[in-house]
């Protein structure tokens, strides 16, 4: 888990969209509470990323991560970017074949 | 041709599907770890034991696509490859797909052109279809037959 989150933070912080996306299953769902909206499917996993980590030149440092089992993981990260600086929580659901089915993420 | 759309469908993810062997391949044979690292999933598997027991030598299991990576890279740091496929049979289930090829893979020594290894190995490569495209989760990799100087393997 630690080696894929931060493969996801590696990717996020080069603005390659196409190497997030490998990591996330065809019907992955990111949950965003801070923005009231879930994201479901590739489609709009890709237009969540270019909004959010892309739109707004996001850098993301990861603060610590906590495994909750084999397949779900929460990271508390750092926020940068031209919003400002904020800290949250990604908190990452793998499924069977090891791509990300899930992330729920909040702003603290 | 109501069911156009769907065979459509249909034959752009069997495309789709050899793709990332040849992604796969071609990130080897053009030592681009961008690329190779395209073809596989995070979690990916390359067993390559049945292919190398056959040629006389052991060749441990490779789980990550990092380690993967890193592994075959330098692994094959001293040869020239070129790895064909061919023969592709592709079965998709829904967001999982199976792959059955034959790759040729040759070896020459970069120092010494005149020393090769070819194998010819059949590659049974499970997949997943990521949002990004699909992608290797496993390659179990066994040779059907083999010829030239083993010697040119020695460096993996």
């Amino acid at each position: 888990m630690e080696k894929l989150v931060n493969n996801f933070i590696e990717n996020a912080n080069a603005f390659d969209v196409d190497g997030m996306l490998a990591l996330f299953s065809f019907d992955a769902v990111i949950d965003d509470v801070s923005v009231g909206d879930a994201f479901v499917g590739a489609d709009d996993v890709r237009r969540y990323l270019e909004q959010y980590f892309v739109g707004y030149r996001t850098t993301t440092r990861l603060l610590t991560l906590e495994q909750q089992d084999a397949v779900t993981a929460s990271a508390r990260v750092d926020f940068t970017g031209n919003f400002g600086h904020e800290t949250g929580w990604l908190r990452f659901k793998l499924g069977a074949d090891g791509l990300i089915e899930r992330i729920h993420a909040e702003l603290e | 041709m109501t069911n156009a759309p769907s065979i459509t469908s249909d034959a752009a993810d069997q495309l789709a599907v050899v793709d990332a062997l040849y992604r796969f391949a071609a990130g080897i044979d053009l030592r681009d770890q961008a690329l190779l690292a395209s073809a596989l999933a995070p979690h990916a598997v390359s067993d390559f034991r049945p292919a190398a027991a056959k040629a006389g030598f052991d060749y441990p299991v490779i789980e990550g696509r990092d380690t993967i990576v890193a592994a075959l890279s330098g692994s094959l740091a001293t040869l020239d490859t070129t790895h064909s496929v061919t023969n592709a049979r592709v079965t998709i289930d829904g967001d999982t797909a199976r792959l059955d090829a034959l790759v040729e893979a040759q070896h020459v020594a970069r120092s010494d052109p005149g020393r090769h290894y070819l194998m010819k190995n059949r590659y049974d490569v499970e997949l997943a279809r990521s949002a990004g495209g699909w992608v290797i989760t496993r390659n179990t990799v066994d040779n059907v037959w083999r010829s030239g100087d083993l010697t040119v393997l020695a460096a993996i």
